[in-house]
């Protein structure tokens, strides 16, 4: 016989015969497949659209000068590069910001960030391609430099149902402004930009609209390729040291880096459902093998050799895992296509500001995940597949002889798992990699590894000791249920390992994110003092824009019942090349009336003298691990006017922005970046003024242009709470699905039970058994695995939550999370899980019951 | 009006720039809220005071036309321009820099006669941060890295392109001829339609052509002409020719010629007569003749060109022929005016008081390759 007849005799006539069973596996496979390859497409689809819209809106500059001490810069000092035409080049202004798009109650619509451009609109051809619509194009040139004249994006324009000549109002800053639209760009060139969600300007209404007379974000220059070095040596050595010269690509590499943490905890996340996945495999190409002894061990004196048998069954498991695959990819297309939504809004919110439209199908990704989900699959086979090997034609025909391996075997591999255990609690105490986490993974993994492994030994343990609590609990279908799982410990631990790997996941992500929650609740509470918060409208809408004019503070100060006022400062700057936030507060007022966390419990008294002694900075958590700086430490900041060395007076704990917060006395800020704008005002109530009362007054006294957002205590803390719950979305719909896959693995595996029980089903049958007595036995058989699958699962997932909480977090985000555990969850999913692998009971239970003890004894 | 199959491409090709260009473009129905000074008769001209900038009036343009002879014995024609066009500043953004109040343009052509080459480079700028402008105390106009400045009694002009670089110090044999009557050129029949235009007919010329960088030191014969108003041409006037010549025996000549759409050519079209000592004399229309003799398509606009001319001033007993050095010298200044014109270096050959004479001349026409008027 060829090796093709016999694949087909032998392997695919046995898949089709066990098609429910077969099933099951490849749509394990293929979840896991595809929530890897949804994940990854998703997040690479946010970057690519990202690194494509910078590379648009650079167009043909090889050069960029930018600021980063801020946004943007004097534009004085484009005086400075008249040399440059004498190189034989040109550089061009560009204003690069946001708005806010205003909420509408009539549309029912949020408001949402939009990209606004300025350019100079005479020279910028030779920089960037805009083309207006054939039908849409300006009715005059001069429109363009009239103050109100924009260009709108065709994505835009047709979501807003905007044409030439009509106006619409965007929240800029604290003022609502109308402008008109003088055209629409087609989605080529520069109108494909951030996906559409774009207006350009020229630069003269740009800066006017944006209130940024004499400044802009950027110069673009087009320097001959030849002379290239030679410029950049020159401009890095002509400008001053809070503007830097550099290729536009740089950019995008540092968003990469800077996305890289929140990306690479997705993919680890997305992997814990391809391992359930390989353990459905393994369970699969076991129970194959154990079915087949016989037949194996009859080949075998055929004189089929020990390679072909290997072969066959490898070639079984690739046959499962291309399935699986194949349906896998299909599914994670669709997936991915479904919750671009979802992370690249969280990647937007998080750090680009950039929406996604359009799915990336990257085939490289792809390729990548296809070779991955077969080697995978024949990895997870090779156990099994090499102990088929090693059956000797004569022991073959034994039945439990693979049980019976496995249980005496159970105690070498469970050293090992401990061994591995070890090996995982080394990883744990490794510093990061490059800002990544790559060992606090390694030890995640060795974890799960390790406990699968203890699984064996684990669950004979527990099946024994149960065995009499069940006798007396449920009668003689408990023992039997008990008794036949013990027979069967290789499938038993395997199926109680992939629910145990699916329900760690849950758990772990559970405590984590319940443990976030929990802290973040504590530190806004400690925290948040002030009775009012007031930003900008369109702050609200996008929280990388939007300031306050600084004559607020005087009217909010004034009115009657307000205690003090605390007007903060933010501005995004750069940090040894990498983003941060510059804040500046009034220190004193927050010392009076607010409250700080400090790191190592110090007194925020002690910290504010400190501050008061000597010109110094507070630094937030995650930037002091970023940085590795602490207490004491010297931060050095590039202002417009200059470097500043100042010493770090305190850290403080914050989890507002994983970038990480510096903190200046607001007279240091002033002087040194000469802005006296304001990002927001905390505002102190005198002791006992109702907060709405006061509210009303404060909108009443300020004028009615201010386009402000006045939150209370308690609506501030719930927004903080729902920003957070929406980052954390795609999280939880990751490990739902990892529970879907492992309470497959459970149902394959009872289906396996049943199947390799037919003769004692019948037997208990010839001997009087009743149908409802076979059906309760295989119901507790997948109650027992259940409940071990959830034991093993609380377990490691406390295991893992340890590890996410103390290694991955802190070293991929910086902030240190106190340990809580979410019990109402935990015991809600406990039952929940437990009564869906109860109920993934009832196909298999059906089944035994209409196995017939005449057709059974006649096998026999 | 077709202005928006005309700007589709708008930035791409940057901006068609329905802006004004010479005398030919009126802005047609645009409220002026920027009121500009209008053209209106006896105007007293003083020097150097009015070479700088008008900056009441809407339009303005330095305009420098020569002949150079380079040392390795090659002739090069140039024609160097700087526009200015107020833009009209009611709804433009304020309080900031980059306040389009004026657009600032130039052109650079050099013809290079034993290449048959004909090379232009144009600019368009606003004149924030210093990028372009126009003095208005002292002369002193540029754009990026051209310009053209008064030095004493002299004029130093300077042009870079891909190619040719100028650098030029030109001194003039003649004071500033001043054209029409009264101070105004009159360009229409009607109140203000009307520039103050006056050129410096000879300008002797020395300096350094770079020819790829390569320095090459030229001698030569300049013409500048400086034109300021606001409101010159009428609706039907589609374009115009304009010649200026240098006669070898000391004589210089500007005409021009404003046609109608009907092919009509508008009685105001003048010209001026200037004697070796400088002493200018006005011509009407009726003063002088000039007959077409051939014509020349573009192949690039498809502009049916006339390209050879017999000029006649009967008073002057001056009967001369005008060819162009090569026919192929059109602007097509899609970058910065929109506008498609010729401008060449020509020669002329013919007779004065029956003895022969010589010269050669720029000739500028406007209006064959488009409607004019289409584009604003």
């Amino acid at each position: 016989m060829t090796q093709l007849n016999l694949y087909h005799t032998f392997i695919l006539r046995g898949l089709l015969q066990n098609r429910i069973r077969s099933g099951l596996t490849i749509i394990g496979i293929a979840l896991g497949v595809a929530i890897l390859l949804a994940i990854n497409l998703a997040n690479n689809t946010a970057l690519e659209r990202f690194r494509e819209s910078l590379d648009l809106v650079s167009g043909k500059a090889n050069l960029e000068i930018r600021s980063v001490s801020g946004q943007g810069f004097d534009e004085a000092h484009l005086r400075d590069l008249r040399w440059v035409w004498q190189a034989q080049g040109k550089y061009t202004p560009l204003i690069e910001e946001s708005a806010a798009w205003p909420a509408s109650a009539l549309n029912q619509q949020d408001g949402f960030p939009v990209h606004i451009l300025g350019v100079d609109m005479l020279a910028d051809a030779a920089f960037r391609t805009a083309e207006p619509d054939v039908s849409q194009a300006p009715e005059h040139f001069l429109d363009i430099f009239n103050r109100r004249q924009v260009w709108v994006a065709q994505a835009l324009a047709e979501k807003q149902r905007l044409q030439r000549g009509e106006s619409f109002q965007l929240l800029i800053n604290d003022r609502l402004e109308r402008v008109e639209v003088a055209g629409v760009i087609s989605p080529e060139g520069l109108g494909r930009a951030y996906s559409g969600n774009l207006i350009l300007m020229d630069i003269s209404t740009a800066q006017d609209l944006l209130g940024m007379q004499g400044r802009i974000s950027r110069i673009d220059l087009i320097v001959p390729e030849a002379t290239l070095t030679a410029a950049l040596d020159k401009l890095q050595k002509d400008l001053p040291q809070s503007l830097i010269a550099q290729r536009p690509r740089r950019r995008g590499e540092q968003v990469q880096k800077m996305l890289s943490a929140f990306q690479y905890n997705l993919t680890a996340l997305s992997f814990v459902a391809l391992l359930v996945g390989m353990f459905l495999i393994y369970n699969a190409m076991s129970l194959s093998i154990i079915r087949r002894r016989s037949e194996i061990g009859t080949m075998r004196a055929l004189g089929a050799s020990r390679r072909q048998i290997f072969k066959l069954f490898l070639m079984e498991a690739a046959t499962l895992g291309f399935i699986g695959t194949l349906i896998g990819i299909g599914l994670g297309l669709g997936l991915a296509n479904a919750s671009i939504d979802a992370v690249s809004s969280t990647v937007q919110t998080l750090y680009t500001g950039q929406p996604v439209s359009r799915l990336i199908i990257n085939p490289v990704i792809l390729l990548t995940v296809f070779l991955l989900g077969i080697s995978l699959s024949i990895l997870a086979a090779l156990p099994p597949v090499l102990e088929a090997v090693s059956i000797a034609p004569a022991e073959a025909t034994r039945r439990a002889s693979y049980e019976l391996k496995v249980a005496r075997g159970s105690g070498k591999l469970a050293l090992a798992g401990v061994l591995l255990l070890a090996l995982a609690w080394i990883a744990s105490l490794q510093p990061s990699l490059g800002n990544l986490p790559l060992f606090g993974y390694l030890a995640a993994l060795l974890v799960v590894l390790g406990a699968a492994l203890l699984m064996p030994l684990l669950t004979s343990f527990s099946l024994r000791l149960a065995e009499p609590l069940l006798q007396s609990l449920l009668g003689v279908e408990g023992k039997l249920a008990d008794v036949s799982l013990q027979g069967a410990l290789g499938r038993t631990a395997v199926a109680v390992a992939s629910l145990m790997i699916g329900i760690a996941m849950m758990v772990s992500l559970a405590v984590m994110i319940g443990s976030f929650r929990e802290t973040v609740v504590t530190w806004v509470h400690q925290t948040l003092k002030a009775d009012l918060f007031i930003e900008s409208a369109s702050r609200t809408v996008s929280k990388q824009v939007g300031s306050i004019r600084p004559d607020v503070v005087g009217q909010v100060r004034a009115v009657p019942g307000v205690q003090a006022v605390d007007a903060f400062r933010e501005i995004p700057i750069e940090y040894n090349d990498r983003p941060a936030n510059l804040g500046a507060g009034d220190l004193d007022i927050l010392m009076e009336h607010g409250n700080l966390l400090f790191l190592g419990n110090e007194n925020p008294k002690t910290v504010f003298r400190r501050v008061q002694a000597r010109p110094s900075a507070i630094i937030s958590e995650s930037f002091a691990t970023h940085h590795r700086v602490s207490t004491g430490d010297t931060i050095t900041l590039t202002t417009p006017k200059g470097l500043l060395k100042l010493p770090v007076a305190g850290v403080y704990y914050d989890y507002a922005s994983e970038l990480g917060y510096i903190i200046l006395p607001k007279a240091l800020y002033r002087e040194y970046y000469q802005d006296d704008s304001l990002s927001s005002l905390a505002v102190y109530l005198r002791p006992g003024e109702s907060t709405e009362a006061a509210q009303a007054r404060i909108i009443r006294a300020l004028p009615d242009d201010v386009q402000l957002t006045i939150r209370t205590n308690r609506e501030l803390r719930e927004e903080v709470l729902r920003i957070f719950d929406n980052t954390f979305a795609i999280t939880y719909a990751l490990h739902g699905i990892a529970i879907a896959v492992a309470i497959l693995g459970v149902m394959n595996t009872l289906f396996a039970l049943v199947i390799a029980s037919r003769r004692e089903f019948g037997i208990l049958k010839y001997l009087g058994a009743s149908q409802n007595q076979i059906r309760k036995m295989v119901l507790i058989q997948a109650g027992l695995l259940g409940v071990l699958g959830n034991l093993a699962g609380l377990g490691v997932g406390f295991l893992l939550s340890l590890l996410l909480i103390y290694v991955i977090n802190k070293q991929s985000f910086g902030w240190t999370i106190q340990f809580s555990i979410p019990a109402e969850f935990l015991v809600k999913s406990f039952f929940l899980i437990l009564f869906t692998a109860i109920l993934s009971g009832i196909l298999p239970a059906r089944m035994a019951t209409k196995t017939l003890a005449p057709e059974v004894l006649r096998a026999e | 009006m077709n202005t928006i199959r005309n700007n589709t491409r708008f930035l791409t090709r940057t901006l068609p720039l329905a802006v004004v260009l010479l005398a030919c473009l009126a802005i047609a129905g645009l409220s002026l809220a920027r009121t500009f000074q209008q053209a209106t008769p006896g105007y007293t001209y003083q020097f150097p005071r009015d070479h700088a900038s008008h900056n009441d009036f809407k339009t303005e343009w330095w305009y420098y036309t020569g002949h150079l002879n380079a040392a390795d014995g090659k002739r090069y024609g140039y024609e160097l321009t700087f526009f200015r066009s107020g833009v009209d500043d009611d709804n433009a953004p304020r309080n900031t820099a980059w306040k389009l109040d004026n657009l600032y343009l130039a052109h650079f052509a050099v013809t290079d006669e034993a290449g048959k080459r004909f090379l232009f480079t144009e600019k368009l700028n606003r004149g924030a941060m210093g990028v372009a402008g126009a003095r208005d105390d002292v002369y002193n106009v540029w754009n990026e890295t051209w310009l053209a400045e008064q030095l004493g009694n002299r004029m130093l002009l300077r042009a870079e392109s891909p190619e040719f670089d100028i650098h030029l110090l030109l001194t003039p044999e003649k004071p500033p001829v001043i054209h029409g009557r009264n101070g105004i050129s009159q360009k229409a029949t009607c109140e203000g339609c009307a520039s103050h235009y006056y050129s410096m007919t000879r300008l002797q010329t020395e300096g350094m052509l770079y020819r790829e960088g390569k320095p090459v030191p030229v001698k030569g014969l300049s013409w500048m002409d400086h034109e300021f108003g606001s409101n010159q041409l009428a609706r039907e006037q589609t374009g115009w020719d304009w010649f200026s010549l240098q006669l070898d025996n000391g004589e210089d000549v500007m005409l021009y010629l404003l046609r109608h759409e009907d092919g009509r050519i508008d009685p105001n079209s003048s010209g001026t007569y200037v004697d070796r000592n400088g002493r200018a004399r006005h011509l009407d229309l009726k003063d002088f003749q000039i007959t077409v003799l051939d014509r020349w398509t573009s192949p690039k606009t498809g502009g049916n060109y006339p390209i050879r001319w017999r000029v006649e001033i009967p008073s002057e007993t001056l009967s001369v022929e005008v060819s162009p050095v090569f026919p192929e010298q059109e602007l097509v200044t899609t970058q910065s005016t929109g506008v498609t014109y010729w401008e060449g270096s020509s020669t002329v050959r013919g007779q004065k008081k029956g003895r022969p004479v010589k010269g050669q001349a720029y000739v500028e026409m406007t209006g064959y390759a488009e409607q004019f008027r289409q584009r604003i």
